[in-house]
């Protein structure tokens, strides 16, 4: 049987990492503009900075891939937010059907009790497989950062070798590890809130 | 839902609003926040149906302890029915509210939350370092009824008053105000019972300096609609349903 977690923690919880995946897909558009800035760089140095084309634009991808999805996640929470809601009031409904039977021992009464455990018990199945998927895709966004971050080295590497564009590809070296890190500390943060419910 | 940053300076205001999680059948409602400093205030924060999207979207902008009070301009269910989980999510919270509803805005649920209630005149609430005012909105349409201005912001929170009925995908903004009277007559002629009433709270609002006007349904005003709206609500006669 799947664990019963408290619906006001985890309605909690699930707000908690939806407004952490929001700032990080803000912050991730941030980096998918540096990574458009490095493309346009990349292109306009031509032969002098050959060796970062390809990774230009496996920074670019990575960047829209980063930003689709803290989306899709930031989605997910909202729906384990209202899964959460909706079990936390079936709770209080069975509260108060218990309450009312100790006084009526109405056979009616059982039948709603035992209805409303089954919505219940549907809901924390549901709710404990989307809260899994929701951990294996925060991984997955930090392995995109830890990704960008290669990135961040590949360009300064490369802005050594240049004269003429070695500023602006050490400024982009630098905010692509700024908006990494960034992005990473939220998405750890996102999953420190989850780590505290599980284990809760 | 969607949220929108207002007013920035020393501190802040955001809207909350257009829901699309919301069940069909629930009239949408705009939510509002104050942050200052390391408080905030929530505005009429509305239904149990759209706690959870408000929860998840206040917590973009700050942590949960931050949301240290609520404001409930009156009694209905769709201003402050999800009071009971509030609740249970920022036991430490005050709501502040008119005093006369405190023993039906109970039955929502108020075991933790700290139960203010708001004197028929009026008053003040102090916000990190905002000063807000309570004004009074009495049979607006409920027997006791409050909206906020922050004197600072000029922004005047207004409740019912320049509510309007409107689809679920229309713009938070006024654009045409003339047409707009359409979508708020009724609601206006329907839902306000006292001429006597209005008279009295346009006779309070047309004394503050408002530059941005927040109902709790429909768009917002701004600017010259402002006055616009005073001048048409003057007009307009309301509790029509004894006319019937």
């Amino acid at each position: 049987m799947a664990k019963e977690y408290s619906p006001v923690k985890s309605a909690i919880t699930s707000s908690q990492v939806a407004g952490e995946l929001y700032r990080a897909s803000s912050i991730a558009r941030q980096l998918s503009l540096a990574a458009k800035n490095s493309q346009a760089v990349v292109h306009r140095a031509g032969s002098k900075v050959a060796g970062l084309k390809v990774i230009s634009e496996y920074f670019a991808d990575l960047a829209l891939k980063t930003i689709k999805l803290a989306e899709e996640i930031n989605s997910i929470s909202l729906d384990i937010s209202h899964m959460a809601v909706e079990r936390w009031r079936q709770n209080t409904l069975v509260g108060h059907l218990r309450e009312s039977q100790d006084k009526t021992h109405s056979d009616k009464v059982d039948i709603i009790i035992h209805d409303t455990k089954q919505r219940q018990l549907e809901i924390n199945n549901r709710f404990n497989v989307v809260i899994r998927s929701l951990e294996s895709q925060l991984e997955e966004i930090q392995q995109y950062m830890q990704a960008s971050r290669v990135v961040a080295v590949s360009f300064r590497l490369e802005a050594t070798q240049t004269d003429e564009y070695q500023g602006i590809l050490e400024d982009m070296a630098n905010n692509i590890d700024i908006f990494s890190e960034k992005i990473k500390q939220h998405v750890l943060d996102a999953k420190s809130h989850i780590d505290r419910l599980l284990q809760s | 839902m969607e949220a929108k940053l207002l007013y920035d300076d020393k501190h802040q205001w955001y809207v909350f609003a257009r829901d699309p999680d919301k069940p069909e059948k629930i009239i949408d409602t705009n939510q509002y926040m104050v942050v200052s400093g390391k408080e905030s205030l929530v505005l009429d924060p509305g239904g149990i149906e759209i706690f959870s999207s408000m929860l998840s979207t206040i917590l973009k902008f700050i942590p949960i302890e931050q949301i240290t009070h609520l404001f409930a301009s009156h009694q209905d269910p769709d201003i402050i029915s999800s009071l009971g989980m509030w609740d249970q999510v920022i036991p430490k919270a005050k709501l502040y509210t008119p005093g006369l509803w405190e023993g039906f805005i109970r039955h929502f649920g108020c075991e933790n939350i700290e139960f203010c209630g708001i004197e028929d005149g009026g008053g003040e609430l102090k916000i990190g370092d905002t000063v807000l005012q309570f004004i009074p909105a009495h049979y607006l349409h409920s027997s006791a009824n409050f909206h906020v201005y922050d004197p600072v912001a000029k922004i005047l929170f207004s409740g019912d008053i320049g509510a309007a009925l409107e689809p679920q995908d229309s713009s938070l903004f006024i654009e045409n105000f003339d047409t707009h009277c359409d979508k708020m007559k009724f609601f206006h002629q329907r839902w306000m019972p006292s001429n006597e009433a209005k008279m009295n709270w346009l006779k309070r609002v047309r004394k503050l300096d408002i530059d941005i006007m927040l109902p709790q349904h429909g768009r917002i005003f701004r600017g010259k609609e402002i006055d616009q709206f005073f001048d048409w609500f003057e007009a307009l006669n309301v509790g029509i349903a004894l006319d019937n």
